[in-house]
């Protein structure tokens, strides 16, 4: 199995990385980790990770700035249609628009938009950060075995708002339900970090690399 | 053929469902093991153990029972319930299972049928639980939209080293096998295919032996054992 993590200068490369290792590693399946931003890399790859720290904006520029990177992506989301797995502002980056700094578009793979968090007039600290409990939709093939009403671990101060239900897969509460995770065919992505949610985060990964959409 | 007596495990005991309803289940004396002994005495050279916690809660859960069985006993194990990771199916392996039956997980994603037929060669058996035409998950609580012939066809090249068929409204309820449809989609995908669920009578089970299909590998027999329905001693003669 060959795994591209997309580098576009978000950060926060290696840990996704070295996490997709681990899960490989502790499933006993061989597989090649590459980090690259090479478009033709991308589009031979059998499954790609897209990182996200940062802003929406600064996330979906920094894709922008590297030629052939967009297309790269939407060939391998959109036509080949092969599994690829958006981490946090990864994941925000499959919405339609975002308004992080200023309104700016996104890839419109999954119909809705990223706004931030509702605070109920400040009663609640942003960004979302540290160890939220998730529910998700026990039919989905990417959380098998995950117990339900697991931790994962957040960080962020915007929103997935999905505008399909069928998309959203997994929520969790802060104040109000928040989108935890989304499912559309091949693309998948969740708001919350695998790579540092311990050994449930470990799972979801495991159950990414055997995953066929 | 192969005969596989059924061993369920509920709660650390022997069990038996009435098509798969947990609130129509009847206890027997005999533990696990010492009901697996009873086989093994009779000849029989495999055993079908459903771990019913595991089905119900999603993964392995009377481990320990399954362990002492397969260390204490010169049979075959094949068990299934509530397996839906590699390394689920990998501590069954290294615990000694002969097949591992994956159901759900397998419907769910078949990426990870296909990982694990390749990971553990001839070690995935692979349950399809079907009621009315289509696939039933999760410890049978949820009937899908998944028709077992689409299924079958998108997974008969993966490398499943045997298929165990299963009709739920036939299960426990010693009505007969639904032989047709077993044979129906065995003949289709050319794999060695057991018959689940509803057997009532020695006859139903020469009728399979009967047919003489090389689809036809075993047949799984559960109830009726338990009931007194079919004596051990006569089931033997046919192994």
């Amino acid at each position: 199995m060959s795994v591209v993590i997309i580098d576009y200068g978000s950060g926060n490369l290696k840990s996704a990385a070295k996490a997709i290792e681990a899960a490989a590693d502790n499933i006993k399946f061989n597989t090649k980790v590459l980090v690259t931003s090479d478009p033709k890399k991308i589009i031979n790859s059998e499954k790609i990770v897209l990182p996200g720290q940062g802003s929406f904006r600064d996330c979906y520029l920094g894709i922008q700035n590297i030629s052939g990177l967009e297309e790269a992506l939407n060939e391998f989301a959109l036509v080949k249609k092969k599994p690829i797995f958006g981490i946090c502002v990864g994941m925000q980056l499959f919405a339609k628009v975002g308004f992080e700094k200023q309104e700016t578009k996104g890839f419109g793979w999954i119909d809705g938009e990223v706004r931030k968090i509702n605070n109920i007039h400040n009663k609640l600290k942003l960004p979302h950060m540290g160890w939220n409990q998730i529910d998700f939709k026990e039919d989905c093939p990417i959380f098998l075995g995950v117990e339900s009403k697991s931790h994962m671990y957040f960080v962020h101060s915007y929103e997935f708002k999905v505008k399909k239900n069928e998309h959203i897969i997994a929520t969790t509460n802060y104040g109000n339900p928040i989108v935890a995770a989304v499912l559309k065919e091949n693309i998948f992505g969740t708001q919350f970090h695998p790579e540092k949610s311990q050994k449930n985060g470990l799972k979801v990964l495991e159950n990414f690399l055997v995953w066929e959409a | 053929m192969i005969i596989f007596p059924a061993i369920d495990i509920k709660d650390g005991k022997c069990v038996r469902l009435v098509k798969g309803d947990f609130n129509e289940i009847t206890t027997y004396k005999n533990s696990p093991l010492i009901q697996a002994k009873v086989y093994f005495e009779n000849s029989f050279k495999f055993i079908h153990i459903v771990d019913l916690n595991g089905a119900l809660e999603g993964k392995p859960a009377n481990s320990k029972i399954v362990k002492d069985i397969i260390n204490n006993v010169n049979i075959k194990v094949q068990v299934g319930g509530g397996i839906r990771t590699i390394e689920n199916i990998r501590s069954w392996i290294d615990a000694g299972v002969d097949k591992v039956v994956l159901g759900t997980a397998a419907v769910k994603n078949v990426g990870l049928l296909k990982t694990a037929c390749e990971m553990f060669k001839n070690k995935i058996a692979l349950a399809m639980d079907v009621k009315d035409g289509f696939i039933s998950l999760s410890g049978w609580k949820n009937k899908s939209n998944i028709s077992a012939l689409d299924y079958v066809n998108k997974i008969k090249n993966l490398g499943v080293s045997r298929i165990i068929y299963t009709d739920i409204n036939k299960d426990g309820t010693k009505k007969g096998p639904n032989i047709k449809d077993t044979v129906e989609i065995s003949d289709k995908i050319k794999i060695p295919t057991v018959i689940s669920g509803g057997i009532a009578s020695l006859e139903d089970i020469k009728k399979i032996k009967l047919l003489n299909n090389k689809n036809i590998e075993g047949v799984i027999v559960g109830k009726s054992i338990y009931d007194g329905d079919i004596k051990i001693e006569d089931l033997a003669k046919l192994i």
